[in-house]
């Protein structure tokens, strides 16, 4: 196979580009065009190496669009490039939530479709490269857009600090397996492109406050609004903002710089984020918005009072401050008391589940189980961060305490993002994204302090101090110091700071080792295919899901409705083309736990559910054939979690056997009884015998003699990890 | 051979409206049947011969065998259309057992008179289970002690015609105004079972004694008592095949139909036009449906409407009319159109325009979702009508909307004066120096 | 209380009137900006906030239009940023400014019908 030697050299570029730009480091002060040259060669071979790094899952499997949500977003994709967009915004969806419906057009963040049709039609018409089809666009998404954003987070750190910092953030952005994961090619979701729009915007305010210019504050808010279309992380971008402000205004760093990119900001960005139908009103009505108006009137008191300072003279300007603060205070108290009683009353203004679940870790397994069922949205563990963040995360400490020295806006704007992106990613593991970004620029800051120190040491050719060097393995972090304190003069011999920076080279080349690891086998499944290695050390493929799927598609009625639990239900509706009741949309709790309720009840009445809702197949994931671990029986307890919490006849502890959760003959008989259970071990012992074992569970399933009576078994996929049953007709007669 | 001219496919009887080829299975030969039942042969004969149907007589014994030359059943397909069991001791049929060749033979859509007897066999009795009729366990018969005739109590003269139900679709007016004779083994039918219903039933003071006393204290035997007790059954199962149960093969003998005073023969007429398809047959066609007013033409049918668009909905319906050999429209007032998802939103009873179609004007609802028509026509008696149209019903689009409202004009005003403003300050900035 | 008022009060108006002629100006647009949004939060509080968008369009495009008038005169006004050379800076704050103005009736537009 030639690609992945070819990624391979990319790579060992890509290394080469990260080594020499500790030269360019030293001539950034003149920048001359064989510098520029370099940094510019160095930039183009980071992006590549951010593009290729993510190719494995298209060698390893094949382009494939990957797990559940880039489904829809392939669907919704298709119907743009193939209807317009005009019929992308007033898309009614007939054939998901049955019989209910979703208004897509209204509820989805258009950025990443409307990009990747955007990108096609250029494709198409610009290029002519006809045989490239949407799929290929979509699947392609997401290197292409980390290219983008190791590009725009060169920029921004550049804008911060320097430029070698700004390369070496953007080195660790393209690898850093966090970003990775999300962004592989085939991994075609709202992540994609939505953290190159933080990065955007971040670059675009942070050079708006620096410049004070409005021509970059129409810029950040341009830049905004595609983040904003893209993804809902975007209340991440419009709290942070404030916050940055307040702190700014909070240590006196008051400007009309400030001011300016600041307001401009906030204005445009909440009338452009009003365009958008899925953002609407709650641009203006919803608590996660308020913090940027809150910000926004204080700012304009300072302005007022910096104003009125200069104006007046100083008696009458303390007595006007006197007078301006008690009315402040009492119009302030007036107006908070309004806001707290209009937001106890009106319901508009609650915060949504999603947002209190991070300010409260607690509340959403206490009180919204659909949302604590997600697994990405539960708290990560430490080892994760370790492993997804590497390099990043142990240089982020030192990167804070960089950004101190000297504290500027921007550097400010790191530090408060660092650390708040380490609290929320530490309650929901999705936004480990979030912090991705914000620890490769921390970590891009560190390091090239710490190859300044080292390469200044190197070329300077004066004898450096002998004391300052006491303890090699400190040496880094004291010479730094060192550096600092005497306004970066280099301050190690010769041959330690050639240690420290073949060091430096071998850490990062490991890291960038590491990354492509993670990278090739971590995160390139695509979760439709699976793969495993046999004795022989060949690959076997499972390709249940698309044979399952295919057969839906091919064996049944155009207008068939499926029901199955709802993290199936995008890839049913692109895959098989079939309509769904449930999908992963989970907008509609009730619904969800209709179906929950049925698979949690026992065949007769899950029956009449099913019924009640014009099912005509049910499908079930079933790993116990061959081990595959993320399994329905696994997922059954939030099934009947997420029932019980809207019927009351559903309650847990009837499905827990002795002891725990099981399936064995010591399951409680109710979870005997389910349709779940049936469905799932239904003729399973025929295969493995009445003794067999779940590979999932390791354990003996509890019962051997199943008879179904309602449902009927039409297809069961060559590993048994999906399961089709048809819902039986009413009979045509009634026994008496 | 006779079997050999026996078309071997049979019509389907639910698109043809009617059985055209009917098997009667006796209990004893043809000879004697005739002494003692021949009213009611010649009735059948008459009736099915007279629409353009025939029978076929058979003894229940010359065709028990499986070497006996005929089957119900043949590679699959049927060899008659309906029916009529005179022969209480059946047990099998070509080899095959009863219960279970005749109930297949139902639920392929086909229909049956099944008529049982105090010696009726075991196969006969899970027959009628099969069809949701149970026949009382013991074999005697059932007693009235007030309404009979000839003072044992052993044959009732039954008045209660259809029981709760309204049997107007199987029973004419002029055969409840007399009295039923009736002598058998009663039977019960769940309440439960939505399917069968009864066409005669028992007085209040009608009970199926068992061996050691009148009444049986035992629970489950407890309900063959009263008006529960019912003489002549009539199911329709899903498929629309019909079924007609009775526990007595002397309600069709010469001897109860010879009094003129009883219903005996009349009931035996529409019993058997009932099960043969002769009435109350219906079929329909799809549900069309049109725009008559909102967005689109006029009369346009699509494949899903807007909110709160008026549309124009109809259905054919139409009855068969054996006499003339036709479909006819269909003559029903309380046909009902559902507006559905999940729960009715709208339910509205058709009108009737000028050439007997079903037809009503709908508006739809301001609630978006997928949305069905259901006619649910369940009307005892008749066939059942189920239809069901998916029509998706989509919010408005985003330029669907009213646009240009006059509350809004101060706030159109306010962003043009503030575009006239920035005019102006621009020109007041540039020639201020 | 009032006193101070008074007092505030002509202290700042014969501060003010020290003020450049085309910062006046500008004063004025912002405070004609700034009561055109105070009477459309009134208008929509008094009859009711039906078309909500077309009041949010409205208001926000005043309200914009202030806040950019005041980054204006922030930038050009001298007393601030000292020593900076008035007429070029005039020249390109303009610029920028009117790109901003552009952009922002352009977004508001959207907002009308």
């Amino acid at each position: 196979m030639a690609t992945p030697a070819r990624m391979r050299k990319v790579g060992v570029a890509g290394e080469k580009g990260e080594t020499r730009n500790k030269g360019e480091v030293e001539k950034e002060q003149t920048q001359s065009p064989i510098a520029a040259t370099i940094e510019i060669t160095t930039l183009v071979l980071i992006a590549a190496v951010a593009f290729s790094i993510r190719l494995f899952s298209i060698v390893k499997y094949e382009s494939v669009i990957h797990e559940f949500d880039p489904y829809f977003n392939y669907r919704v994709t298709q119907l743009a490039s193939e209807k317009g967009v005009d019929a992308f915004w007033n898309f009614f969806d007939e054939r998901t939530w049955y019989p209910l419906g979703r208004v897509v057009g209204g509820t989805i963040y258009p950025g990443l479709t409307l990009t990747a049709t955007w990108l096609y039609k250029v494709l198409q018409n610009v290029f002519k490269l006809h045989p490239v089809n949407v799929k290929d666009v979509c699947v392609m998404i997401g290197p292409l857009f980390s290219s983008f954003t190791a590009i725009s987070t060169y920029l921004m750190v550049r804008q911060v600090r320097s430029r070698g910092a700004g390369l070496l953030a953007a080195s660790f952005v393209a690898t850093i397996p966090s970003y990775i994961s999300r962004s592989v090619a085939g991994s075609y979701d709202n992540e994609a492109v939505a953290i190159f729009a933080l990065t955007f915007t971040f670059y675009l305010y942070l050079k708006s406050i620096k410049t004070g210019s409005m021509f970059w504050g129409v810029c950040a808010s341009l830049s905004y609004f595609y983040m904003v279309s893209s993804w809902g992380g975007y209340t991440f971008i419009i709290n942070l903002i404030p916050i940055h402000a307040l702190a700014l205004l909070i240590i006196n760093k008051f400007s009309t710089n400030l001011y300016t990119g600041y307001s401009m900001f906030i204005i445009n960005g909440t009338v452009l984020a009003m365009v958008l139908p899925v953002i609407g009103f709650n641009a203006v009505e919803t608590s996660e918005h308020f913090s940027g108006f809150f910000v926004l009137a204080l700012m304009n008191g300072v302005a007022l009072v910096k104003y009125l300072k200069r104006t007046l003279t100083e008696a009458a300007y303390n007595k006007a401050l006197r007078l301006f603060v008690t009315a402040s205070i009492g119009v302030m108290g007036i107006v908070s008391l309004a806001v707290i009683t209009f937001a106890m009353t009106s319901p508009t203004l609650r915060w949504s589940g999603r947002s209190l679940s991070l300010l409260d870790p607690t509340y959403a397994s206490k009180y919204i189980p659909i949302i604590a069922s997600v697994s990405e949205h539960q708290a990560p563990s430490w080892s994760s961060f370790i492993n997804d963040l590497r390099l990043g995360i142990i240089l982020m400490g030192s990167g804070i305490i960089s950004c101190f020295r000297p504290l500027s806006e921007g550097s400010l704007f790191l530090v408060i993002w660092g650390v708040l992106s380490v609290y929320f990613s530490a309650v929901m593991v999705r936004l480990m994204l979030v912090l991705a970004p914000a620890a490769c620029c921390l970590a891009g800051i560190a390091l090239s302090d710490v190859l300044e120190v080292l390469c200044k040491s190197y070329h300077i050719t004066a004898p450096a101090p002998e004391e300052t060097v006491t303890s090699p393995s400190k040496k880094k972090r004291k010479g730094r110091r060192n550096s600092r304190s005497e306004s970066g003069l280099g301050a190690i011999p010769r041959p330690l700071a050639l240690l420290g920076i073949s060091g430096t080279i071998f850490v990062l080349s490991y890291h960038l080792f590491h990354c492509s690891f993670l990278g090739g086998e971590g995160y390139s499944s695509p979760s439709i295919i699976l793969q495993s290695r046999t004795r022989d050390g060949g690959v076997y493929i499972f390709d249940d899901y698309r044979e399952g799927y295919s057969w839906l598609r091919e064996n049944t009625d155009y207008e068939a409705k499926v029901a199955s639990w709802w993290d199936y239900g995008y890839q049913t509706t692109a895959m098989a083309d079939r309509t769904v009741l449930v999908d992963n949309n989970t907008w509609n709790n009730t619904h969800i736990a209709t179906v929950g309720r049925a698979m949690a009840s026992p065949e007769e009445k899950a029956w009449v559910q099913f019924r009640k809702l014009d099912v005509d197949y049910v499908f079930v994931i079933f790993g116990g054939l061959v081990g595959y671990s993320s399994d329905d029986i696994n997922k059954f307890l939030w099934m009947v979690r997420i029932g019980g919490g809207v019927y009351g006849d559903i309650k847990e502890r009837d499905y827990i056997g002795e002891g725990y959760y099981r399936i064995d003959e010591k399951a409680s008989p109710t979870m005997l009884n389910t349709l779940m259970y049936k469905l799932s071990y239904y003729r399973f012992a025929e295969t493995v015998g009445r003794d067999g074992m779940d590979r999932v569970r390791n354990t003996k399933f509890g019962n051997p003699d199943i008879t179904l009576n309602y449902f009927q078994e039409v297809f069961t996929s060559k590993h048994w990890m999906i399961r089709i049953y048809k819902v039986l007709d009413s009979p045509t007669l009634e026994q008496a | 051979m006779v079997l050999l001219a026996d078309p071997i496919v049979a019509a389907d009887p639910v698109v043809e409206g009617q059985a055209r080829d009917t098997l009667v299975i006796l209990e004893d030969s043809l000879g004697s049947m005739e002494s003692t039942h021949g009213a009611f042969l010649r009735l059948l004969r008459e009736r099915a011969e007279g629409y353009g149907g025939r029978v076929t007589l058979k003894h229940h014994e010359s065709i028990a065998a499986k070497g006996s030359g005929f089957a119900l059943r043949r590679w699959g397909r049927w060899t008659h259309d309906s029916v009529v069991v005179l022969a209480p001791s059946l047990t099998s049929i070509g080899g095959e057992k009863a219960s279970e060749v005749l109930g297949d033979f139902v639920e392929s859509g086909r229909s049956a008179f099944l008529v049982g007897s105090p010696t009726m066999s075991g196969e006969v009795r899970d027959l009628a289970k099969r069809f949701g009729v149970a026949f009382h366990d013991g074999s005697a018969k059932a007693l009235d002690l007030f309404e009979n005739r000839g003072g044992d109590g052993e044959v009732i003269r039954a008045t209660n015609y259809g029981g709760l139900g309204d049997t107007s679709s199987v029973l004419r007016a002029g055969t409840k105004s007399k009295p039923l004779l009736w002598s058998g083994v009663g039977a019960y039918l769940d309440p439960r079972n939505p399917l069968a219903s009864q066409a005669v039933a028992g007085h209040s003071t009608t009970f199926c004694p068992t061996k050691k006393g009148f009444v049986s204290k035992k629970k489950g035997l407890r309900k063959f008592t009263g008006t529960d007790v019912s003489l002549v059954s009539v199911v329709q199962a899903r498929n629309n095949a019909r079924v007609v149960v009775t526990g007595s093969l002397s309600m069709l003998s010469d001897e109860f139909m010879a009094d003129g005073e009883t219903s005996n023969r009349e009931l035996s007429v529409d019993v058997t036009d009932w099960v043969l398809g002769y009435k109350s047959v219906l079929r329909h066609g799809r549900i069309e449906h049109s725009l008559l007013e909102g967005m689109g033409e006029r009369g346009e049918t699509k494949d899903r409407y807007r909110i709160k668009d008026k549309l124009a909905v109809s259905m054919k319906v139409e009855e068969w009319s054996a006499a003339k050999q036709e479909w006819l429209p269909f003559e029903g007032e309380d046909l009902q159109l559902e507006f559905t998802m999940l729960d009715p939103h709208l339910r509205k009873t058709f009108s009737k325009d000028a050439e007997g179609t079903f037809v009503a004007e709908v508006v739809a609802p301001d609630v978006y979702g997928v949305f069905k028509f259901v006619v649910d026509y369940n009307s005892l008696g008749y066939s059942y009508i189920h239809v069901e149209e998916q029509v998706p019903i989509r919010p408005f689009r985003h330029d669907e909307y009213e646009r240009f409202i006059a509350a809004a004009y101060p706030y159109y005003a306010s962003i043009f004066s503030t575009m006239a403003a920035f005019f102006l300050f621009g020109f007041s900035v540039l020639y201020t120096k | 209380m009032l006193g101070d008022l008074k007092e505030i009060v002509q202290v700042f108006s014969r501060e003010y009137s020290k003020t450049p002629k085309l910062l006046k100006i500008v004063d004025c647009f912002i405070l004609y900006a700034l009561t055109v949004a105070a009477l459309q939060f009134a208008y929509m509080n008094l009859f009711g906030s039906f078309p909500y968008n077309a009041f949010l369009g409205g208001f926000f495009c005043t309200l914009g239009f202030a806040v950019l008038t005041v980054c204006f005169r922030m930038q050009i006004d001298v007393t601030q940023t000292e020593g900076a050379d008035k007429l070029g800076n005039l020249e390109k704050v303009f610029a920028d400014y009117c790109v901003a103005c552009v952009f922002l009736f352009f977004v508001s537009i959207s907002y009308v019908g």
